[in-house]
């Protein structure tokens, strides 16, 4: 079933780990992907399915530094993102607001 | 259980709980937005010791301090970011972000008050004035805007 889009859910963000993941990126302009992944409590590639997911839909961009050392990943919110997450939690509140 | 391919229409209980998934993910950016105790002293001192010789030093001087500066920060923001997994600008923080103007200006105040007394009338105290006044701006201002930061994560969405 999807939402109906006159309750102005995104459905991509509305997925319980991705919408953590937007939470949690909201904050800061980039995270690493061992912190996405402690932060959420799941596995490397649950957590690399979701940030795909996201990245795909243009919400989220992934870059791999390079530099010495093993390489890392940083996940952080496109401004389409960040607007997609906003009006999720805007549509949320106003769900809440008309009970 | 919720799909995650096809999310359900929200009930308001729904809406409820999502708000509150969405409080946990920001209260634990809260938790690790943790500055080093390190951190503002030695971003403090880099930025005194770039005013001081900016003011009062030759063009040599001045070039070799800039590069000194800039890559300073680099480095500090690599270690910050290696320690803590994130990076957030001082200046896209939200609210909290009105903490971090206020040193903006007093950081360029300095700066131009240190070098015009200098250059006009051959000072050289007043740069090494405006150095400690950075140095403890920056401290301050670095942890109310920490404080600031924090606390906003944590207020409801």
């Amino acid at each position: 079933m999807t939402v109906p889009t006159e309750v102005g859910l995104n459905e991509v963000i509305h997925a319980p780990n991705r919408l953590r993941i937007c939470a949690f990126l909201s904050t800061v302009d980039r995270a690493e992907f061992s912190i996405i992944r402690d932060m959420l409590g799941v596995a490397d590639s649950v957590t690399s399915k979701q940030l795909k997911v996201l990245e795909d839909a243009g919400y989220l961009t992934l870059t791999k530094p390079t530099g010495k050392g093993r390489v890392k990943t940083w996940a952080g919110l496109t401004g389409e993102g960040r607007k997609a997450y906003a009006s999720h939690v805007a549509a949320l509140k106003a769900l809440i607001a008309g009970q | 259980m919720e799909n995650e391919q096809n999310p359900e229409a929200a009930p308001t209980h729904d809406a409820h709980a999502t708000l509150a998934a969405i409080g946990g993910a920001r209260s634990n950016a809260a938790d690790r937005l943790v500055t080093p105790w390190w951190y503002h002293p030695i971003l403090g001192l880099l930025a005194a010791v770039f005013v001081v010789v900016y003011a009062t030093g030759d063009i040599v001087a001045v070039l070799i301090v800039t590069v000194l500066y800039f890559g300073g920060l680099g480095v500090l923001m690599g270690v910050y970011k290696e320690k803590t997994g994130m990076w957030i600008n001082g200046l896209r923080a939200g609210r909290a972000s009105w903490w971090t103007l206020p040193l903006v200006v007093i950081m360029v105040a300095c700066l131009g008050v240190a070098y015009y007394l200098h250059a006009v009338h051959g000072l050289d105290w007043p740069a090494w004035v405006a150095g400690v006044v950075i140095f403890v701006a920056v401290n301050f201002f670095g942890h109310r805007f920490d404080v600031a930061l924090r606390t906003q994560l944590r207020e409801q969405p």
